[in-house]
This record gives C-alpha cells, structure tokens and sequence, in this order.
C-alpha cells in the first residue's frame, strides 16, 4: 500500500486534536477521581 | 443454586443461541460471515471491543484481586486512551481502508508473504491456547462451585458459543456482545447496590477501612521495572500493549473491520479510551467493597470449596485448630472494625484504626498458613483468589441477582471465547487455506470450510480447557512465547507505516524483537511483563530500519 493508496482516507489533523483533547481530558477527570480517593482514604 | 437463578441463566444460553441464529440472515458471503458486509455501527463494534477484551477473569479474577490487592492493578489501563487515539490515526484507516480480512493479510501487500504467514502463524498459536485458557478458568471455577464435572461446566460455556458463531458469524457475535455487555454491567452495578444495603457501616467508613489496608492506593510513581503495576509501567507499557492488543490482535481487529466506516471503526475504539478506566474502577471496586463486607461478616478461611473440602478430609484436625483461631480472631477484628467507623474523634479512630491493622494482619496470616495446607495437601496452586466472589454471590446475594451474576461471568466468557473463534477461523481460512491450498475456488466453499474451522477451534478450545490442569504447564509456555512476539508483531506494523522498509527488514526483525525479548525474560525474569512490548517494538523498528535501507525498498 502507497501514500497515495491511503491518502484520502487519512483524518483531518484537526479531528485528530479535537479527539486528542477530549481523551486527555476524560482521563485526566478519571485520573484525579482515583488520586482524590487515594489521597483521602489512604493514610 | 435456586431453580430461579438457574432458569434466568437457561434462559440467558437459550437466547443467545435464538438471537445468533437470527442474526445469520446475511452471512451467506464470507465477507458477510467475517466481516458483516462492513455494516455495523461505531456503538455496536464499541461495546464488542469492551466485550470481548472483558473476559469471565475480569468478572471472577478482578475483583477477587480488588478483594485482596485494591485498585492499583488499574494502572495497567492508564495507557489505553493514548493507544486508542494513535490507532486511529495510523492503523485503523489503513486497515479499514485496504479491504482486507484479516491484520496479517495487509503485510503481504506492504511486504510479503513471509511476514504475513509468520504473524498469523504466531496469532494462531497463541490465541488458539490461550482461548482453551479463557474457557477453562471460568469452567474451573463454576465446576468447583458447583460441585459438577469439568467437562459440565466447559460445555455449558463452549456450546452455546460454538453454535452461534459458527451460525451467525462475526454479525451474531458483535450484536450478541451489545446485550453481554449489559448484562455484564448490569450485574456488576446489582452486587455493588446489594453491597451498600447490606454494609452495616456508611460508605464512607467502609472506604476508610479499605483505605487503611492500602486497598485504595491507585498511583505507584516508583520507576521500578520488577513491579508489575506502576504509573510508569502503565503508562508507557500500557501504551504499547494495548496499541499490540487493539491495533495487531485479529480478535480486536476483526471487530472495527466489520464498522461501517472508518470514522465508525475510529469512534467505537473511542468507546474504550473513555469508558475502560471507569469501569475496570467499578470492577475492583466490587472486590473493595467485599472486602469491607467480610469485615462484618465472617467469610470461610478457605474460599475454594474444593480445596476446603480436601483439607478438611486429609488434614481435618489442623484445619480445626485454624479454624478456632480464625474464628476468634475474626471476632476482634470485626470489633475493631466497628470501633473504627463508630469513633467520634480523631484520636479514638487512630487507636481503633491501628487495633484493627493488627488484628487484619493476624487474620491474614492465618489465612496465608490456610492456603498453605491447601497447597500441600491438593499439590496446587491455591488461587483462592479467584473463589472470593462467586463465594460471596452464592451466599450473599438474593434469588434472582445471583443467576443474573452467574449469567454475566457467562456473557463475559462467551463474548471473549467468541471473538476468539471467529478470528482464528479466519486467519485460518484467509491467511492460510485461501492463501496456500486453494484461491480459486467460490464465496460458497470458503463458508463452508469458515464454519468447519470455527468448529474446529471451539472444540480444540474445549479439549484445551477440560485438559486445562495436565496442559499448565504447556499452556504457561505458549502464554510466555506469546509475551515475547506480542510488542514484535506491533514493531511489524510500525514499520508498515514507515518509508525505508521491507519484507526482509520486516521478517528478520520480527525475529531479531522476539529474540531478544526472550533474552530479556530470561536474563532478567523480574522485568515486568509490561516492558516487553516496548522492548520488542522498538526492537523491531531499529532492525527493520537497518535492514530496510539495504536492497528494493517499498514506500509505506
């Protein structure tokens, strides 16, 4: 398979960012849930 | 079991044999049966993804280490939103664009032939062990519980799977994965409800007794190599297994090649990025929270009946005296426990907090001196670990929840057993059959021997699973060779996408990646398993790279 073979199937840079973003920030809201449980509850 | 529990479990098999075989209408193609005419939607391929990475383990195992471990094994996951995103932009439309079949099918277009059979060789392998293994832990597990033959408890899971992907093809395993995944989460969310009425101490007491014991600890920043589950070994192996598991593994792969698009294969992956961690936090959860639960009411010392009723009959009298012991131990703890959640100040919860560690250690010693007895008497080991919450759903929870749970370890063994068919047949039929011994021949014949092979692999599963205990040890050397190509194999695709390569660079180094990830597992057997796909992917690339700037080159 070529570039050419797969070029217009690649995602526009900005879906990608978009995306990057959103994933970053639902991890990130799950990362601090676990870190709120565990700073509260661990001695 | 009451008839009740068993009838919503008979009913849940029959259905899913019913809803497969209704869904085989447009499987009269081999495009149909392994791919579903490319038809289904983002959230049908999104929850066939979870379903099928969700195994009966993560229902049984999970929380059984959440019981006795906490949540920190979450770590491994913290990588799978990063994995998910970089696979859809790189593999996902080159895979979902180039119309194949199966992963392995595009590197004989981007290299050749070689490449392709070695990785579906390797996929072959190992997945068609370790499906035998995903079947025969949940089989052990109701056999013991249930106190029937192995073989019961392997055909009650491998029949009804065998029937309705060898019908329905990929289309009936992915919409019968929508409603496994329901009832999956169903169940989990009923016996986390169940847990929080029956708790005879506020939720937030019960988080500190748990927080107490360490179970709550989610974050590791050591860099060490030798533990397993560090935010490091998460993040940075987590990232590369999962990008090996979702973006190489044809049981995952055939799932968002069957999505009606390329967006739609990229948004079900999504799916996971957001959703995994939640609800892997939910499933250790459970296991917290039983934990609390046994704090308040007194679990047996041993949770594997088989092995209880092995000591018990061989070693009666030394298991008495541990169970006195236990007992009144139990008795204090349980005290102190309650001591811990009724203190009004800070000063009285400390002292209560630290009578009840003690007490806690003093139990698990017991328990640890238990399994022990276990281990010399059965001459297993003891992976009492894995009993804790079927124990606890058999006696716990009302008529009705507890065949609905039951139901949900068989949805959850099924869908993983089923994406593991339906993948082993094809990189059978396509990557070997149609490649090597017949390419010409029509839509018509392929089905049939598609079907052939699915019933081929579902019974080598079995025979697989019910010789589970005499095939260990050889099933633990195909689960490690398979360690060793897993971060190999993604090496592979990395170079597909790069320029300067081809097949040579790609073949040797897939095996120059294997090599030395093996040297690394056994020159230094205390790096965690995590490392090794990083180590062979990059592995893999460098040689590849080397390799591929000598001779005819082939543009990615």
């Amino acid at each position: 398979m070529t570039n050419e073979d797969t070029s217009g199937i690649e995602p526009p840079r900005s879906t990608f960012k978009t995306t990057l973003i959103r994933v970053l920030v639902v991890q990130v809201v799950a990362l601090a849930v676990l870190a709120l449980i565990q700073l509260r509850y661990t001695p | 079991m009451h008839w009740i529990n068993w009838l919503i479990v008979v009913v849940y098999l029959a259905y899913v044999i019913i809803d497969g075989i209704r869904r085989s209408k447009d499987t009269d193609t081999i495009h149909g049966y392994f791919l579903a005419s490319k038809s289904l939607p983002w959230w049908v391929v999104g929850l066939s993804v979870m379903a099928t990475q969700l195994s009966a383990v993560t229902m049984i195992g999970t929380p059984g280490q959440g019981a006795t471990d906490g949540i920190r094994f979450i770590q491994l996951y913290f990588g799978l939103p990063l994995a998910m995103v970089i696979l859809g932009v790189t593999l996902v439309p080159f895979l979902h664009g180039s119309g194949v079949f199966t992963a392995y099918e595009y590197l004989e277009s981007r290299f050749d032939a070689r490449t392709r059979s070695l990785t579906a060789f390797l996929f072959l392998l190992s997945r068609g062990m370790s499906v035998g293994a995903i079947m025969a832990a949940p089989g052990v597990v109701l056999s013991a519980i249930f106190g029937i033959p192995l073989v019961w408890s392997v055909a009650l899971i491998g029949v009804p799977t065998i029937i309705y992907t060898m019908i329905g093809g990929v289309q009936a395993v992915a919409w019968a994965d929508v409603k496994q995944m329901v009832l999956i989460i169903v169940a989990l969310l009923a016996i986390v409800v169940v847990l929080l009425i029956k708790m005879p101490i506020p939720p937030d007491d019960a988080l500190r007794i748990a927080g107490a014991t360490g179970r709550l600890k989610a974050f590791d920043f050591s860099f060490d190599l030798t533990e397993t589950y560090t935010f490091w070994s998460g993040m940075i192996g987590g990232t590369f297994l999962m990008l090996s598991y979702f973006g190489t593994d044809q049981s995952q792969v055939q799932r968002y090649l069957a999505a009606e698009s390329v967006d739609a294969a990229r948004s079900s992956l999504l799916m996971s990025a957001y959703w995994k961690i939640p609800l892997q936090g939910l499933v250790l959860m459970v296991g917290v929270l039983v934990f609390v639960y046994y704090q308040f009411t007194a679990p047996p010392l041993l949770f594997n009946p088989t092995h209880e009723a092995a000591v018990v009959a061989e070693r009666g009298a030394a298991y008495d005296a541990l169970q006195q012991e236990y007992a009144s131990t139990f008795t204090l703890r349980e005290q102190a426990a309650r001591a811990t959640a009724d203190a009004t100040d800070e000063t009285d919860a400390a002292a209560a907090m630290e009578r009840f560690l003690a007490r806690e250690a003093e139990i698990q010693a017991i328990r640890g001196r238990a399994l022990s007895l276990a281990e010399e008497v059965t001459g297993e080991a003891s992976r009492d670990t894995n009993y804790i919450i079927p124990r606890f759903v058999l006696s716990e929870l009302p008529i009705g929840l507890t065949g609905l749970f039951i139901a949900g370890v068989l949805a959850a063994a099924m869908s993983s057993i089923a994406a593991e068919l339906t993948s082993l047949s094809t990189t059978s039929v396509i990557d070997f059959y149609r490649r090597w011994v017949k390419d010409d021949a029509d839509d018509a014949h392929y089905l049939r021997v598609s079907r052939a092979a699915t019933v081929f692999w579902g019974i080598f599963a079995c025979m697989v699973a019910i010789y589970a205990a005499t095939l260990g040890s050889l099933i633990e050397v195909v689960n490690r060779f398979g360690s060793f190509f897993y971060g190999s194999i993604l090496g592979v695709f990395l170079l597909a996408m790069m320029p300067r390569t081809n097949g040579t660079g790609s073949f040797f180094g897939l095996l120059v990646g294997m090599g030395v990830v093996a040297a690394v597992a056994f020159g230094a057997p205390d790096v965690s398993f995590l490392w090794h796909n990083v180590i062979g992917a990059v592995t893999v690339v460098i040689v590849g790279q080397v390799l591929g700037g000598r001779g005819d080159t082939r543009e990615a």
